[in-house]
């Protein structure tokens, strides 16, 4: 099925989110921290696997953008590979959120 | 797992996740490191899981927008492609469709005589027994037993269950055509193990001959001549002999008489009522078969029933009647299945691998062009590889075109084959026993699929190969350019061995056809021109006043120059021996025929005396005690000696030997002869004319309806079996060998015809690829001789290769086809000489033609077009 392919599915929003909260912190948004927030702030049980496809489809995508940071022991000598959405993720994201505000309108009654 | 997940999702990004993991293992609370390294492992393979499952979804993704669409998109392309290059096309599916009609044929034979399993439940433990002489031991197997064995064999093995059967019989059915017939035993079907599909004999019917005769109908029967007729039961017709027969009972469609002489399969069973006298009947008419208990070997059986038969050889020295060989002192047990197949096996493997080879021929031929074409579209694959086609893709575009072409080759060749498998039925032997109807059905359309698909692999194989190794650049740089000698070294090769395997296979159809020609170069003995032969049954004891009779009206007839019988079954393959006893102090090792004949006979066989006289028509009606001995005869008899003048004992009477005839061919025009006897029939006691010879003043078979009808109005004791010009039933005495003349003969002309095909093929292609080499070259002041010259000289080089690898394998495989062989060495200067001028005159053909093509050249146009 060839679609828009900025068109984002569910866990992709949530995982651009994720990214977006992490790398508002020291920590930056990495594997490890972009599967906390899920965790922590969506509640939702999600498999590390599924977090690490998400990433490499989105960053294939061009909706997000990766860079190498030092190799550090605890890591046992390897790099870290940060994410940073890109301005085509932000786009998406927004086209996605208005589609669900406009879709939303006038059923507060569910609020 | 990390060198999975790094095959997976790439080094880099798999090292990164590896980091991650690590870094959390480290977070994790420290409990132990084995839980901490289980954790680590578990959580990678969650993330191949993921990996896999996502690749998986890609790949699907992939077929479904890319494969599907992509590869009906090739063959589009490789239809427009194939229009475009129409030669090509033409000749890629023709040597598919003609190798695989052949091979189709030939699977559907082979199938039914070799594949197909018998349909006899437990069939290991089937046995079919056979005697023989250890003096003669070609006839093992070959002659029917006596009751008097099969009554002994059975009382030596109480525990094993036997039955017997007789062939050969013929019953007129309603509709007038003669129906063959066999005799059972009433153990029969307990025996073999198959049971009537409708009714069957009841136990009475083996007590004691009756008026009506019981009968059961063959499948085939029962739907060809009473329309599957289910009230056909209890209906009485007419049968032979003048006795009714009443059906009762079809036998199911899968139902295999078990008889490995197929000219005898019967349409119609009838019961073999064992006489009280079995036991000391000593003629030669029945067939064998046992079920072993589950306890007892083949070899076993073996044993005992040697033991028997050696009691039986003692007891009797001589034949029935005195004549011929005496009982068997050798006794053969084999399973049916060997049994069976034993006469066709070697020959039908043969005859597959032949079928076989030539679908190898077809496909280096195919994958020749293929290469050759692929080579051509260097530059067009080159450029889409440049553009982001990848190595798959490229592939796939050439598998579509021989796609195409082979599916259209092998429909062809498998509709063709409806048509060759009738031609074949046509000329198949009766003494080939086919287990099933000779016809196209789901397993050779099987066939024909399997071989297509192995035609396909080898036919794309090749130039993907070189599609793949190539890189895009060069192949844009040096597109067009004369092919490079690697190239050339591959491409001779697949010349060299085709032009091999096919020098093979013409040779083979060379040799077996010298053979033909020189059996029907045989002089068989007796007159072929203008003579008819008539095989006579007689429907009640006949007298001498019978035969006396019917020879006398058939002479009196005004076409017929002469008319004499005898008791002979001509050209039946059949040994019946002599009736003479050898001169004290000659061992009879061969197979010398005594011959009854009646007045008229040597003159209606022209037979003349090489010396001495022939009997006169009072001793032959007369029944006087002279005898005529054939060349042989006389040379292994009396050797350095006169034979007229000796004398030969018959039943305790002597005979005078009063001439010398020549040896006569009545067994095949195919054997040898090994002598003959010739006495009066009259002195016989009972006399028995089995055949007439009748030889036409003029017209031929003009005469033939006025003998048979005289026959049917005039001697109605006489029933007549056949009636057919002698050189008509002389090629029905070869018809097996002729039968694989036409086979092999058909396979080396394929694999030649092919052969030289595919040299054109390459030729053309490759020289038109150097066109602005040609040009070239004339340009600079080369003649169209030369021009011609360089091409068929290297051109040839394959050619010679192979016929020289070719004639090398030759040399060693050839002695297989030695048992097809009649007087001609399988080394024969003059069969190899035509089989390699043959081919080199083909293949030279073959590249002449691009040759003179490119010999007329025009340079200018040539070196414009570049």
């Amino acid at each position: 099925m060839a679609g828009n392919p900025l068109a984002l599915g569910e866990f992709e929003q949530m995982v651009l989110l994720a990214v977006l909260q992490a790398d508002q912190t020291d920590a930056r948004a990495y594997g490890i921290t972009v599967f906390d927030e899920l965790s922590v702030r969506a509640g939702r049980r999600v498999a590390r696997g599924a977090v690490y496809m998400t990433l490499d489809r989105l960053e294939k995508k061009g909706l997000l953008a990766s860079f190498l940071t030092a190799p550090t022991p605890e890591r046992g000598g390897r790099a870290k590979r940060c994410y940073r959405v890109t301005k085509p993720g932000i786009a998406a994201l927004q086209a996605s959120r208005r589609a669900l505000v406009r879709l939303w309108e006038g059923l507060e009654v569910f609020e | 797992m990390k060198w999975l997940l790094r095959r997976l999702v790439g080094a880099d990004f798999a090292d990164s996740i590896l980091g991650d993991l690590e870094e959390q293992a480290h977070r994790r609370a420290p409990r132990s490191p084995i839980s901490r390294t289980r954790w680590l492992y578990l959580q990678v393979a969650v993330v191949i899981a993921h990996a896999l499952a996502h690749r998986a979804r890609e790949g699907a993704d992939e077929i479904r927008h890319a494969g599907i669409f992509g590869i009906s998109k090739d063959i589009r392309y490789a239809f427009r492609a194939l229009r475009r290059t129409p030669w090509y096309a033409a000749t890629v599916i023709t040597v598919v469709a003609l190798s695989m009609a052949l091979a189709a044929t030939v699977f559907a034979v082979v199938d039914g005589v070799l594949l197909r399993g018998l349909p006899y439940p437990r069939v290991d433990q089937v046995v079919a027994i056979e005697g023989g002489w250890t003096s003669r031991p070609q006839l093992l197997g070959n002659v029917p037993a006596s009751p008097s064995d099969a009554v002994a064999w059975a009382a030596a093995t109480p525990e094993v269950l036997f039955t017997s059967f007789t062939l050969g019989g013929r019953e007129q059915i309603d509709d007038g055509q003669p129906a063959r017939s066999a005799d059972v035993a009433s153990n029969f079907f307990d025996v073999i193990g198959q049971t009537p599909m409708i009714g069957g004999f009841r136990p009475q019917h083996f007590v004691s001959r009756t008026a009506i005769r019981p009968a059961l109908l063959t499948y085939y029967c029962w739907q060809r001549r009473f329309g599957a007729d289910r009230t056909v039961i209890g209906r009485v017709v007419r049968g032979d002999r003048g006795a009714a027969i009443e059906i009762v009972g079809v036998l199911p469609e899968e139902f295999l008489f078990p008889s490995s002489l197929g000219r005898f399969v019967p349409e119609v069973i009838t019961p073999l009522i064992t006489s009280a006298g079995a036991a000391t009947d000593r003629g030669r008419r029945w067939y064998v078969l046992a079920r072993l208990p589950a306890s007892m070997t083949v070899e076993a059986l073996q044993a005992r029933l040697h033991v028997a038969t050696d009691g039986i050889a003692r007891q009797f020295p001589k034949g029935p009647g005195g004549q011929g060989p005496g009982p068997f002192d050798v006794v053969r047990v084999r399973p049916i299945d060997v049994a069976l197949r034993s006469a066709s096996r070697q020959t039908f493997l043969l005859i597959f691998i032949t079928a076989a080879v030539l679908l190898l021929v077809a496909c280096l031929n195919v994958m020749g062009l293929a290469a050759a074409r692929a080579q051509d579209r260097r530059q067009e694959l080159a450029l889409r590889r440049a553009i982001g086609a990848t190595g798959t893709d490229l592939v796939r575009l050439l598998a579509a075109e021989s796609l195409v072409t082979v599916i259209l080759g092998g429909a062809l060749g498998l509709s063709a084959s409806w048509i060759l498998v009738g031609v074949v039925s046509s000329f198949l032997p009766e003494s080939i026993s086919l287990l099933k109807p000779l016809t196209v059905d789901w397993r050779v359309g099987a066939f024909v699929a399997a071989a297509s698909a192995v035609c396909l692999m080898l036919t794309t194989a090749w130039p993907a190969r070189a599609v793949l190794r190539s890189n895009s650049a060069p192949g844009l740089v040096d597109a067009g350019r004369v092919t490079g000698r690697q190239r050339t070294v591959g491409r001779l090769g697949l010349v060299a061995a085709q032009v091999a395997l096919a020098l093979l296979m013409s040779l083979g159809g060379v040799l077996v056809a010298k053979s033909l020609v020189r059996v029907w170069r045989e002089d068989p003995g007796y007159r072929v021109s203008q003579t008819t032969n008539i095989w006579l049954s007689s429907r009640a004891d006949e007298s001498r006043a019978h035969i006396a009779d019917l020879l006398d009206d058939l002479g009196g007839l005004p076409d017929v120059g002469a008319a004499g019988g005898s008791n002979l079954l001509l050209l039946q393959r059949a040994v019946r021996g002599s009736s003479f006893d050898a001169p004290a102090g000659v061992v009879e090792t061969s197979n010398i025929e005594s011959v009854g004949v009646t007045r008229g006979y040597f003159e209606a066989t022209g037979i003349r005396p090489l010396v001495g006289r022939l009997p006169t028509e009072d001793e032959l009606d007369g029944a006087a005690p002279v005898v005529l001995v054939s060349d042989r005869v006389a040379r292994d008899y009396w050797p350095g000696r006169s034979a007229v003048g000796q004398t030969l004992t018959r039943r305790q009477q002597r005979f005078d030997v009063i001439g010398v005839v020549p040896d006569a061919r009545y067994l095949a025009l195919d054997i040898d002869p090994d002598g003959s006897l010739y006495y009066p029939l009259f002195a016989d006691p009972s006399p028995s004319l089995v055949n007439v010879f009748i030889a036409h003043n003029a017209g031929g078979f003009r005469s033939l309806s006025s003998v048979l009808n005289l026959i049917a109005t005039r001697h109605p004791i006489y029933r007549v079996r056949s009636a057919r010009d002698v050189g008509a039933t002389l090629g029905d005495s070869i018809r097996q060998r002729s039968f694989l003349t036409f086979l092999f003969a058909g396979f080396g002309g394929a694999a030649v015809v092919i052969a030289a095909v595919g040299v054109l093929g390459l030729a053309a292609i490759v020289t038109s690829r150097r066109t602005r080499e040609v040009g070239v070259r004339m340009a600079v002041g080369a003649r169209p001789a030369q021009i011609v010259g360089l091409v068929v000289r290297q051109e040839l080089a394959g050619v010679l290769c192979g016929l020289t690898a070719g004639a090398l394998a030759a040399a060693w495989s050839v002695r297989l086809m030695q048992p097809y062989m009649y007087k001609v060495s399988v080394y024969d200067p003059v069969a190899w000489t035509a089989a390699i001028g043959l081919l080199l005159a083909t293949s030279t053909i073959g590249v002449l033609i691009p040759a003179l093509r490119a010999s007329r050249t025009d340079p200018v146009k040539a070196l414009r077009a570049e």
